[in-house]
């Protein structure tokens, strides 16, 4: 693993001890420590800081290893959560079906995308501010412009959805602002792989009040 | 058997309850993984509440594996209106105290094996007797950590060293840090994060001359 891979997982790992990952990147880091005992390490070395920090009684780990290595094969016979005592006469079966685990072929394979999901969304979420703050700009520039050509556009203008995203946008960023399509090639690759925004103009902002030729992906 | 420290103990941990709750519903959806992850986390901890309450290392250590187990098949019953913390703390009392009671009904334990520290008077232990399984060699290593520990964090940037202490001692929220510190949320996860780093890096040697091959 990269030295930019290493760190980036164990900034994952470092939220995820303090709650503060979720969702895919939750899924993936827990996967990836499952399969990396560098990453385990890191798990370890993180809550024993804390725990020294706060407890310097809790600094006597040597058996640490030794302990987890015997749970390992202890949990590895137990009966899952939720599993009810196995009734020999009418045959019951287990009620919970325990979810798939992908089966792990490398690190290296859980690693990348990982780090793109991580990057991508890191871009989206940056450009995320700064599009909702340069449409607004977009548009009372252009409402107070097209209001000096027209004082009829005006009210309309008024009431345009400033706030109101693309219906495809905002089924991904619920209660922001429609994004910009800014000149970041990064972003551009992004959104045309994801196919999540649609509905722009031509003037490369939402302009719902205004009739113009727009791309729809094919499919939406 | 556990006094009101103990009590205090289980209540005055750093509130982490999105943490734990996401990996227990890992958990409870089937994936074992997220299980280890919490016990990696709490055993150091659960062993010292056990470690209270009974003497002998190798007890201590497998009413602290039934204390996990228990918790495991038990996860699902988890509601969430405490930390999980709490839960894992009373099931690990109960588990010790079932152990105790069935250690002192087998003829064939030593007393010593079970007897807590609440019994102790200065005619009834030898002088230098390990009140556990400390020998001299881990007492010096457990104190070598905490000493790494401590100059680590004196040797850390002002903000780094706030951050940590913020979070792992004042139990404060990212969101929290990041009103007092007056900085965004996602440099609170920065400066956490290089904190722990820089710490870990000055204790890895240790822990891998202790362990021998690591996790």
């Amino acid at each position: 693993m990269h030295e930019d891979e290493r760190q980036l997982l164990c900034e994952r790992i470092s939220a995820l001890a303090d709650g503060q990952l979720d969702g895919d990147a939750l899924a993936h880091t827990v996967t990836l420590m499952s399969v990396s005992g560098e990453a385990r390490g890191a798990w370890h070395t993180y809550h024993l800081v804390g725990d020294v920090l706060r407890c310097p009684d809790l600094a006597d780990c040597g058996r640490d290893q030794a302990f987890m290595a015997r749970f390992r094969e202890r949990l590895a016979q137990a009966e899952p959560p939720g599993v009810p005592n196995r009734v020999v006469g009418d045959g019951a079966v287990p009620v919970v079906e325990p979810i798939r685990v992908r089966p792990v072929e490398s690190v290296q394979a859980l690693v990348m995308p990982v780090l793109a999901a991580q990057a991508a969304n890191d871009a989206v979420v940056r450009w995320k501010w700064l599009a909702a703050a340069a449409s607004l700009m977009a548009v009372a520039v252009l409402g107070w412009h097209l209001g000096t050509l027209n004082p009829a556009l005006a009210p309309v203008l008024a009431t345009s959805p400033v706030n109101q995203a693309p219906a495809t946008a905002g089924a991904t960023i619920a209660g922001m602002a429609p994004p910009v399509m800014l000149r970041d090639p990064r972003l551009d690759e992004l959104l045309a792989a994801h196919r999540q925004f649609g509905g722009t103009s031509a003037l490369q902002m939402p302009a719902g009040f205004l009739r113009n030729a727009t791309f729809e992906p094919v499919g939406r | 058997m556990t006094s009101e420290s103990d009590t205090a103990e289980a209540t005055a941990d750093p509130p982490e309850p999105d943490s734990d709750r996401a990996l227990v519903a890992r958990t409870v959806a089937g994936d074992s993984h997220a299980f280890e992850l919490l016990v990696v986390k709490y055993q150091r901890r659960i062993q010292r509440l056990i470690g209270r309450m009974v003497r002998d290392v190798d007890l201590v250590e497998d009413i602290a594996q039934e204390t996990f187990i228990r918790a495991y098949r038990a996860l699902h019953q988890f509601r969430g209106d405490a930390q999980f913390y709490t839960w894992l703390y009373r099931i690990a009392v109960n588990t010790a105290k079932k152990a105790l009671m069935e250690l002192k009904r087998d003829p064939t334990v030593s007393e010593a094996a079970w007897r807590t520290s609440d019994d102790d008077d200065e005619t009834s232990r030898p002088g230098n007797e390990p009140i556990d399984d400390e020998t001299p060699e881990t007492v010096l290593a457990a104190k070598e950590i905490g000493a790494m520990v401590n100059a680590a964090m004196e040797a850390l940037p002002p903000d780094l060293r706030e951050a940590l202490i913020l979070r792992e001692i004042e139990g404060l929220t990212y969101e929290e840090i990041a009103e007092a510190m007056n900085c965004p949320i996602g440099t609170v996860r920065s400066r956490i994060f290089r904190a722990r780093e820089a710490v870990s890096v000055r204790i890895r040697p240790l822990l891998e001359n202790q362990g021998g091959k690591r996790w």
